[in-house]
């Protein structure tokens, strides 16, 4: 007898919750250094050294916040999306589908959410579609043209068995 | 990653304007001083390097006054009124009766203009700082006076009717120090 594979167990989701606060974190303290720096800057300012400080101050805050914007927008968004999903697909109501399987190459997104690949499954005359987080799709990747029986929540991969 | 980076390069460009003018603004704040105790020279072209201008007039700086201020008159896109109250100008002919109002007769500042003035119903409001013709001018190291593909015009100095320096001969000191310029 197969056994379930899950995509996501409750280890995954703690440490996603870690990472993701952590990245946060990182961008808070980042932001606050920038913040903390050109105050300094502001306090140490003369009418002698005004331009010089200026640009410092312009340059530190371009900077900082260029740092920040990009943790904010690429690994602490990422990682809130996933854990988000993680969370439905271990909490959520599942249903199943079985066939063989074909996977999309072709990379999704929904917007303000996480990206996917669509999947399919072929029983006979009848295929049923649904997706699979990119981050975790490697795993499904493997089981291509084999006969699978996927354990779905809200249209998304949460487990497959192998049939 | 990357094409993350690139497909948001709006916000970089975006934070990095936002940066640069919020700074200003601060600094310009910073390091302002009351009307009394700073000099004001405007000049009516944008082509000016401001700073370095401003730090040589500050070289002799009189008493009691903390900054030199010198600034193109699109520096006061958003603040006529300080425009309006500055001490010195330089201004193009074709603009000098345009802001007339704004200057006080050179009879009046104790200047001893040498050379031509700008006239206005008989009266002499600005001294020449630079001369079309010939294509020199005073400090021309710091300001461009005509910019290529523009036709040239001369353009004179007046001193401000609302200047906080009309008494005390700062604003007169000020043009001084302007004359000393190449």
């Amino acid at each position: 007898m197969e056994t379930i594979r899950e995509l996501y167990s409750r280890q995954d989701l703690q440490r996603l919750e870690k990472t993701s606060k952590r990245a946060g974190l990182a961008a808070a303290l980042i932001a606050a250094a920038t913040l903390i720096a050109c105050v300094l800057l502001c306090c140490l300012t003369t009418i002698d050294n005004a331009a010089a400080m200026e640009k410092a101050a312009v340059a530190v805050s371009v900077l900082g916040g260029w740092i920040v914007i990009y943790l904010y927008n690429n690994p602490v968004k990422e990682l809130r999306y996933e854990r988000g999903h993680a969370e439905m697909l271990l909490e959520g109501e599942r249903e199943t589908l079985e066939g063989v399987l074909t996977l999309s190459k072709q990379r999704m997104r929904i917007r303000g959410s996480i990206r996917f690949y669509p999947l399919t499954l072929t029983d006979g005359n009848e295929t049923r579609r649904s997706k699979v987080i990119a981050s975790r799709a490697e795993a499904l990747r493997a089981m291509e043209g084999k006969r699978l029986r996927l354990y779905v929540v809200n249209g998304y991969a949460a487990a497959w068995e192998e049939l | 990653m990357l094409k993350n980076l690139f497909s948001q390069w709006y916000k970089y460009v975006l934070w990095a304007l936002l940066s640069v003018f919020f700074w200003g603004w601060i600094f310009t704040l910073l390091t302002d001083a009351r009307p009394a105790q700073k000099l004001v020279l405007c000049v009516d072209r944008p082509e000016l390097r401001d700073e370095a201008l401003a730090d040589a007039l500050s070289e002799e700086k009189p008493e009691g006054i903390k900054l030199v201020a010198v600034h193109s008159f699109d520096y006061y896109i958003f603040d006529t009124e300080e425009l309006r109250c500055a001490d010195l100008y330089i201004v193009g002919e074709n603009k000098a009766e345009k802001y007339i109002a704004s200057f006080r007769p050179l009879a009046e500042t104790g200047f001893a203009a040498e050379g031509e003035t700008w006239q206005h119903e008989g009266m002499a409001y600005g001294w020449k700082v630079y001369d079309a013709a010939s294509g020199e001018g005073l400090a021309a190291s710091y300001i461009t006076y005509a910019a290529a593909g523009e036709t040239p015009q001369d353009y004179y100095l007046f001193f401000g009717a609302e200047s906080a320096h009309r008494e005390d001969g700062k604003a007169l000191r000020l043009a001084e120090a302007l004359r000393k310029l190449s």
